[in-house]
């Protein structure tokens, strides 16, 4: 009886074995949905004046141009405008950009979205080199054209004054 | 304006530049003027029970030091019992304002290192908007500048850091 039993699950065995495998239906490719088509990259910048701040009275660089914000209070209590850097930063959602600021300090700045046509929104930090974050973030919605400036930072016996303008 | 920056505003603590952004606030904000003025009341019943303390601290120094000469008491100020009264009514008038401007404090600004700037709506044509800051552990304020063509907003942070200028001075 045992011996039975044996073959019979010996024979069971092979049989599934031997028996073809299902066909197993290749997946088709999955085709694009509409909404998930890359979206046209939006091209935007930032244009960055690095701007350091004294009570040296040397008056504002000319390099810097005309930038009325400076006569305004608090800027106005400082004597002496160096331009220390102009630059442009192009910007996308993918990457962040970074800029290095002379006080050790790295400004990053990254396009998050643009909630209407001509506006964007982006997001601005500075982190300090020990890994600290001196800025953690600012969020900001602008237009193409608009400022707005980030002070306070010492250095070397007066302040930076970054002034961040959107440009297309 | 946050209760530390405003606490560091009334030790004296902020750079220059910043405390005249404080000023600014405080001529504009009675508000924030009376919280001003709370702090100068704490500050000045914590002083005078200092005060107290140190008087009978140092009567119990020339104690110890006549004890240890071996030389009898003499011309010993006896402590009026007035002064403890004063000095316990002082402590408890402070830690009563401390408590009520801590509750004040976790009522009104439940984030104080995360600002949300009402500038989106503030000349949202003219001007970028602020949507969200976060000075983190630091202080800062926002503002707006304006002149005849734009108003511009302005995120001040405060930077005391001692090191960096000598981080940035050549070697």
């Amino acid at each position: 009886m045992k011996r039975a039993w044996f073959a019979l699950c010996a024979v069971l065995s092979l049989a599934s074995r031997a028996a073809p495998a299902a066909p197993v239906r290749a997946r088709p490719p999955l085709a694009p949905e509409p909404h998930k088509l890359a979206a046209p990259e939006i091209v935007v910048g930032a244009e960055v004046l690095v701007l350091h701040a004294t009570h040296d009275k040397k008056g504002v660089d000319p390099q810097i141009g005309a930038l009325p914000e400076l006569a305004q209070a608090p800027f106005s209590s400082f004597e002496g405008y160096a331009l220390i850097e102009r630059t442009r930063l192009p910007l996308s959602k993918s990457e962040a950009r970074e800029l290095k600021l002379p006080n050790g300090r790295t400004l990053e700045l990254r396009l998050r979205d643009a909630p209407e046509k001509d506006s964007v929104r982006l997001s601005a930090s500075i982190n300090q080199p020990r890994g600290k974050d001196f800025l953690p973030l600012l969020e900001v919605k602008a237009k193409a054209g608009q400022a707005f400036i980030v002070a306070g930072q010492s250095y070397k016996r007066g302040i930076l004054v970054l002034v961040i303008r959107i440009v297309k | 304006m946050t209760p530390a920056r405003l606490m560091r505003y009334y030790d004296g603590e902020l750079p220059e530049v910043a405390a005249r952004l404080v000023e600014h606030e405080l001529m504009a904000e009675s508000e924030l003027r009376g919280e001003l003025q709370s702090y100068e009341a704490i500050g000045e019943c914590v002083r005078q029970w200092a005060e107290q303390r140190s008087r009978g601290h140092d009567d119990l120094v020339d104690d110890v030091m006549r004890a240890i000469a071996g030389r009898p008491y003499s011309k010993r100020v006896p402590r009026r019992r007035s002064s403890h009264v004063l000095a316990w009514v002082s402590l408890s008038l402070g830690l009563a304002a401390g408590a009520a401007l801590l509750m004040r404090t976790l009522t009104i600004q439940p984030a104080p290192a995360s600002l949300v700037v009402p500038s989106a709506e503030h000349g949202a044509a003219r001007s970028v908007a602020i949507e969200s800051v976060d000075f983190g552990a630091r202080g800062g304020t926002v503002f707006m500048v304006s002149t005849t063509s734009s108003d511009t907003p302005v995120v001040w942070t405060d930077d005391d850091d001692s090191d960096d200028d000598q981080r940035n001075e050549p070697l």
